[in-house]
């Protein structure tokens, strides 16, 4: 694939993302997997404003509409960027609001350990199932 | 990009998930085309607007991937402003997969019909397998008998024959 993406990790070494997904239904993971399979094979360059920003600059959310507004929080790079993207933190909106609160200062604050630790703070991304 | 084709394969035994990523994919290539053939066409928004008959800000919506509202009419009267043709079909499911996996920004752009048509008119039509195909000539390979330069011995021939890099005719060459 000509793009990589990753899993954020907790200190315990924990995917949080992926456990984020655990509980997610046919029709979230289908459109979930949709988007990211098309920034592995294309980034984000031919698909409009398929990253949108946050009030976090240098973090980014995937926007999947349905019953539960998804947003899962993410990051170009941040080792190589241009290259790849890191699934940060798995995040809800409700009512325009984000849930967790400050959903996009948790997931930079995981981009920053990322940045600190990459071999032990993120894993290649583990396909949602 | 086998294993994707063999996981989508694998995953879309699930009918609810196959739909909805179909969806979303499907929206994704729509806004993507839609920016790439402005694109392609040196539009702005704007002019693209003008040309469609719809205001800009519309445009800008249906450039967005999380758009997910299309009717008919409104592609016809893009398919217009971009003077290409609009095919609306039932696929199977498998057809699907292979668009994911072949999605690029060429594989998005199309010719406007004059260039097209044009283009088109090099093409050779042939049925094959009960279909009819257009094959670019420039593809197809002439064979063209040659003519020994020198009477030939009548012996037993020596000769073989080599396909040359780049060329489309057999050249006799010596045993």
């Amino acid at each position: 694939m000509p793009f990589k993406l990753f899993d954020y990790c907790d200190a315990t070494g924990k995917n949080i993302f992926k456990f984020w997904t655990t509980d997610l239904q046919s029709q979230q993971r289908g459109k979930l997997n949709a988007k990211l399979d098309m920034l592995m094979l294309q980034g984000s360059e031919l698909f409009p404003e398929v990253l949108t920003g946050t009030d976090t600059p240098g973090i980014s959310k995937l926007r999947i509409k349905g019953n539960v507004q998804l947003r899962p929080m993410l990051c170009d790079g941040p080792i190589n960027n241009g290259k790849e993207f890191t699934l940060l933190l798995g995040a809800i909106e409700v009512g325009e609001k984000l849930k967790p609160k400050n959903a996009d200062k948790i997931a930079n604050k995981h981009k920053n350990e990322v940045k600190k630790d990459h071999h032990n703070r993120r894993v290649d991304h583990e396909r949602i199932n | 990009m086998n294993e994707l084709i063999e996981r989508l394969t694998d995953e879309f035994s699930d009918k609810e998930y196959a739909h909805a990523y179909m969806e979303e994919h499907g929206n994704m290539i729509l806004a993507a085309q839609i920016k790439t053939l402005r694109e392609q066409r040196g539009l702005t928004q704007t002019k693209l607007a003008q040309l469609a008959g719809m205001k800009q800000e519309r445009i800008s919506a249906l450039e967005n991937v999380d758009y997910d509202a299309w009717t008919v009419s409104t592609l016809r009267k893009l398919a217009e402003a971009f003077d290409t043709g609009l095919q609306v079909s039932f696929v199977p499911v498998s057809s699907a997969i292979m668009s994911v996996v072949n999605i690029s920004k060429s594989n998005l752009e199309v010719s406007p019909r004059e260039d097209d048509l044009e283009s088109f008119l090099k093409h050779k039509i042939i049925m094959s397998s009960g279909h009819w195909k257009a094959i670019d000539k420039s593809y197809l390979a002439t064979v063209e008998t040659l003519a020994p330069r020198q009477p030939v011995e009548p012996v037993q021939p020596k000769h073989s024959w080599q396909r040359l890099n780049g060329e489309n005719q057999l050249h006799a060459i010596g045993g």
